[in-house]
């Protein structure tokens, strides 16, 4: 099929487009350039005339606008540079084997992580030793207790003393640097021919699969990038075993660890004041985790731990070398962020992930438009815009209330002597009522987007019902605008979404709770449009009409309405417009249908490309309204302005 | 025979917040016979729409009876047809339906109105416009067509609120011959205010010229020039020594009242 053929090419298909649009972003400037200089010689600057036209501007910005897309959601390094990616994801893997030993050193921080271990603990045993709780402590345990806090920062100081480090754990780390200076030699022989694997082949490509990026070498270079990356995981985990523990340092260990042991059984033995008893046993409890960090054995004199800084610095910076042109590709292709090896998957950061690419964003549309829902398409069992029967018994149901059968005359029927039920008139009027009855169906619209649509529609339509006699009432009466100004002025500044969780309440969240919320941004829009029409009648017109005799009704009806008729028609186009916006953010909050809950269960599941979907269907939704509107305002109202 | 009477006419406008008093008009009596066309010519402020508006039934006298004919004037009606400076039209019509509008509010039936429309709309000279919506015309065109709108209701008077004032010097010089030629016609009674002190002597087989604080009729004058128009050009009227020398007399008049006003604030 055409649609699987262009999604497995979409790389290929890209490549075409991007051409496409730098021929047409190249030829539209010339073309552009040439109109401009023609029009000069007859039209000064400022000229309104000098906009009209220049459609080939339009093909421009738009080319402009795509191509910047394309470059800046990486989809134009997947058209032209997909082994790059598959290299930078075997760079990444060795960033993340060597992840361990860099956060520990100065490589990547400010400081190491020694210095910082032991700065932000000796910090607090400072703190905790000026808060020594005086009176939970008899005297001899007080000097106790301080005797552990100074043995613990004897012991930092220990570990930070390069003349204290035992042999064991020079020998150690003598091998992390020259196993790390092994890959540098590696990354530095020049590369040999290698062919990928069946399975490496066999991987599917950039973006077709959930993780997103192939993760096996497929050239020489990743390869190399993939061996190497190997290896310094293996260092990593012996890096990550040293210890630097003295036998100095052992004994005062062993030392403090009795001490405290003994004092925390003082704590819960005493049988004195609870309360004393719980402050005694947390101040022991801070100082044992203090310990704790320390007897890890994880700081290291700065002097012992730059060899293996210096060693991994040589081998990031020879990396840097190897990758050649990789690293030019990168930095022109893949601009705003990396990509980056975690556990499992290799995946796209910055604007590769959030950008999704145009392709991709035209493919999720076209599965999203596919009206068959059981094969895929559609979302969540609806379709995007399509058709259905609409049972008219339905509508019935919907129209005629149920309770306007209990008024008939007459009763329901009842069981009869035989044990069966015996049915009156009135059952079948109300299966009729119930919607029970098939009456024959209709063909009607259906799928996300007619939802949101008629949930607007439905709105606007009791908006304008309601909102213009009350706005031209209120535009011609004293009493009707002073008694209904201060209801419509207070709710009508409130941000519908404030309203929008008292409504779902009250109401549901079903449509009706939504065109509910609607129809008071219509509403309100609406009275409000039609009362300054129709205040702005001009007097002499209603002079005028008066002395050729129209009654008031005639006015109202004949002077008045029309009068009024383009700002009711601009107040159309603007409530639309909002209501547009506050369906979607509605529809996020609740309901299982709608533009707006696509993006929400898309929001949930950080399907970047569902996301970007949704908002240019809101998009291109609300600038085809809009258009409507304008088009329909020149159709109607051909001498607005110019009375 | 609908003579107009005005007794006593006074109108004294308060002003809302300081309370203060205007008097807009004070003791204004005339009579206009039916088929009379009265010109009213006056410095700014000195009245002549109010007493326009009191005719028309617009606003309500503080003091003083108007009657047409056997009526007295309680408010607005068809019987008083009134023409304004910039048309007034509905600009949501074409012409025709403009025109019509009286007629469509009385329900008479369509074919009847449709005659009388395309009579009135040749009498003004817009034949072949009716189709026409009104925002494209001219200001001249415009006026014709509220000329018209007027007529076809058949008023026992028209009046005139600067219907010429917005008008170019050409249009307007043949826009006072339509007039001329429409009072002979039909022998309306009509009232027209003025700024212009040829037009009203052009346009005026009676002239009130008013003066201000109050409001009141300073002069009145009984002229031959609108007689003589329907026969003559009106530019040789204005040749006329005649017609100059009431001219500058009225000129002299009203410079003097507009000099007090300046003197006196």
């Amino acid at each position: 099929m055409v649609l699987e053929w262009l999604s497995e090419n979409r790389a290929i298909v890209a490549a075409i487009i991007i051409l496409l649009l730098a021929s047409s972003f190249l030829v539209s400037i010339i073309y552009g350039v040439q109109q401009t200089r023609l029009r000069e010689k007859d039209q000064v600057f400022g000229d309104p005339e000098r906009t009209v036209g220049g459609w080939f501007w339009s093909i421009c910005g738009v080319s402009v606008l795509l191509l910047i897309w394309f470059y800046f959601s990486w989809g134009a390094a997947r058209a032209f540079f997909p082994q790059a990616a598959n290299e930078l994801c075997q760079v990444g893997k060795l960033h993340e084997a060597i992840s361990p030993v860099t956060a520990s050193l100065a490589i990547q921080s400010r400081y190491s992580k020694s210095k910082t271990l032991l700065v932000r603990n000796s910090k607090q045993l400072r703190e905790l030793k000026a808060r020594l709780p005086v009176d939970a402590f008899l005297e001899n345990d007080k000097v106790r207790v301080l005797k552990v806090i100074n043995n613990t920062q004897k012991l930092i100081n220990m570990m930070a003393n390069p003349d204290f480090v035992g042999q064991k754990t020079i020998r150690e780390i003598e091998k992390v640097k020259s196993r790390f200076a092994a890959i540098t030699n590696e990354l530095k022989t020049p590369l040999q021919s290698w062919s990928p694997s069946q399975k490496a082949l066999q991987q599917p490509s950039w973006g077709i699969s959930e993780p997103e990026i192939p993760m096996l070498p497929i050239s020489a270079k990743g390869a190399l990038f993939d061996l190497v990356s190997s290896e310094a995981k293996s260092i990593s985990n012996d890096f990550l075993g040293i210890r630097n523990l003295s036998p100095i340092a052992k004994d005062l260990i062993s030392e403090t660890k009795a001490m405290i042991a003994n004092l925390k059984k003082l704590s819960s033995a005493s049988d004195r004041d609870p309360r004393i008893v719980k402050t005694r046993a947390d101040y022991m409890k801070a100082v044992d985790r203090i310990f704790k960090r320390i007897d890890d054995g994880k700081i290291f004199p700065a002097s012992v731990m730059t060899d293996i800084q210096g060693s991994v610095r040589t081998m990031l910076q020879q990396l840097e070398k190897s990758k050649g042109a990789l690293s030019i590709v990168e930095i022109l292709f893949f601009p705003g962020g990396d990509i980056i090896k975690s556990r499992t998957q290799c995946t796209e950061q910055g604007p590769g992930r959030w950008l999704p690419k145009p392709t991709d964003v035209v493919a999720t549309f076209l599965t999203l438009a596919n009206p068959d829902v059981e094969n895929g398409g559609g979302y969540k069992g609806t379709t995007l815009l399509w058709w259905k029967w609409l049972p008219i018994s339905d509508v019935v149901s919907l129209l005629v209330p149920d309770g306007l059968v209990d008024l008939l005359p007459g009763d329901y029927g009842t069981l009869n002597k035989q044990g069966n039920f015996q049915p009156n008139y009135k059952d079948w009027v109300l299966l009729f009522a119930q919607g029970d009855v098939y009456l024959g169906a209709l063909p009607m619209l259906d799928g996300h987007i007619w939802d949101s649509l008629f949930r607007v529609l439905v709105a606007m339509f009791f908006g304008v019902l309601l909102g213009v006699p009350l706005g031209i009432y209120m535009g011609v009466s004293r009493f009707c605008k002073s008694f209904f100004d201060p209801l419509i002025e207070l709710y009508r500044p409130v941000p519908p979404l404030a309203w929008a969780p008292l409504i779902l309440t009250i109401f549901g969240i079903q449509d009706d709770g939504k065109i509910f919320l609607l129809f008071m941004v219509a509403f309100a829009i609406m009275v409000i449009s039609a009362r300054t029409g129709a205040s702005g009648t001009q007097l002499s017109k209603i002079r005028a009409s008066h002395s050729l005799g129209a009654s008031d009704r005639q006015i109202l009806r004949y002077v008045i309405l029309p009068n009024a008729l383009p700002e009711i028609m601009t107040g159309i186009r603007i409530s639309i417009g909002v209501c547009w916006g506050t369906l979607v953010a509605a529809e996020m909050l609740a309901g299982t249908t709608g533009v707006g809950f696509i993006e929400n269960v898309a929001r949930t599941v950080s399907d970047y490309e569902l996301i970007w979907v949704t908002i240019l269907i809101m998009g291109s939704l609300g600038l085809i309204f809009d258009l409507m509107m304008r088009w329909v305002i020149a159709r109607l109202i051909p001498w607005r302005g110019k009375g | 025979m609908a003579n107009l009477m005005c007794k006593d006419l006074c109108m004294t406008f308060v002003n809302q917040q300081t309370g203060a008093k205007v008097e807009a008009l004070k003791n204004i009596n005339f009579t206009l016979k039916k088929g009379e066309l009265l010109s009213i010519l006056g410095p700014s402020g000195c009245g002549k729409t109010t007493l326009l508006n009191m005719v028309a039934g617009f606003i309500t006298p503080t003091s003083g009876v108007m009657s047409l004919g056997d009526y007295f004037i309680e408010g607005p009606g068809a019987d008083r047809g009134m023409v304004f400076q910039q048309g007034a039209l509905f600009e949501w019509l074409t012409v025709a339906r403009n025109v019509d509008f009286g007629l469509r509010m009385q329900g008479v039936a369509e074919d009847k109105s449709r005659e009388q429309v395309n009579k009135w709309l040749t009498t003004v000279g817009l034949q072949g416009f009716a189709d026409t919506p009104t925002y494209q015309l001219s200001g001249g065109m415009q006026q014709r067509v509220a000329l018209a709108r007027c007529l076809v209701n058949d008023p026992d008077v028209i009046l005139m609120d600067e219907p010429l004032g917005a008008l170019d010097a050409l249009t307007r010089e043949k826009m006072q011959s339509l007039i001329l030629e429409l009072w002979k016609k039909t022998g309306k009674t009509i009232i027209i205010i003025t700024h212009s002190v040829e037009e009203a002597l052009l346009l005026g087989e009676r002239l009130f010229v008013m003066a201000p604080r109050p409001g009141r009729i300073q002069k009145e004058y009984e002229l031959p020039f609108a007689e003589w128009g329907l026969e003559r050009s009106l530019r040789d009227i204005k040749l006329e020594s005649k017609f100059s020398e009431v001219r500058e007399e009225i000129l002299t008049m009203i410079w003097n009242m507009e000099e007090e006003i300046m003197g006196g604030t």
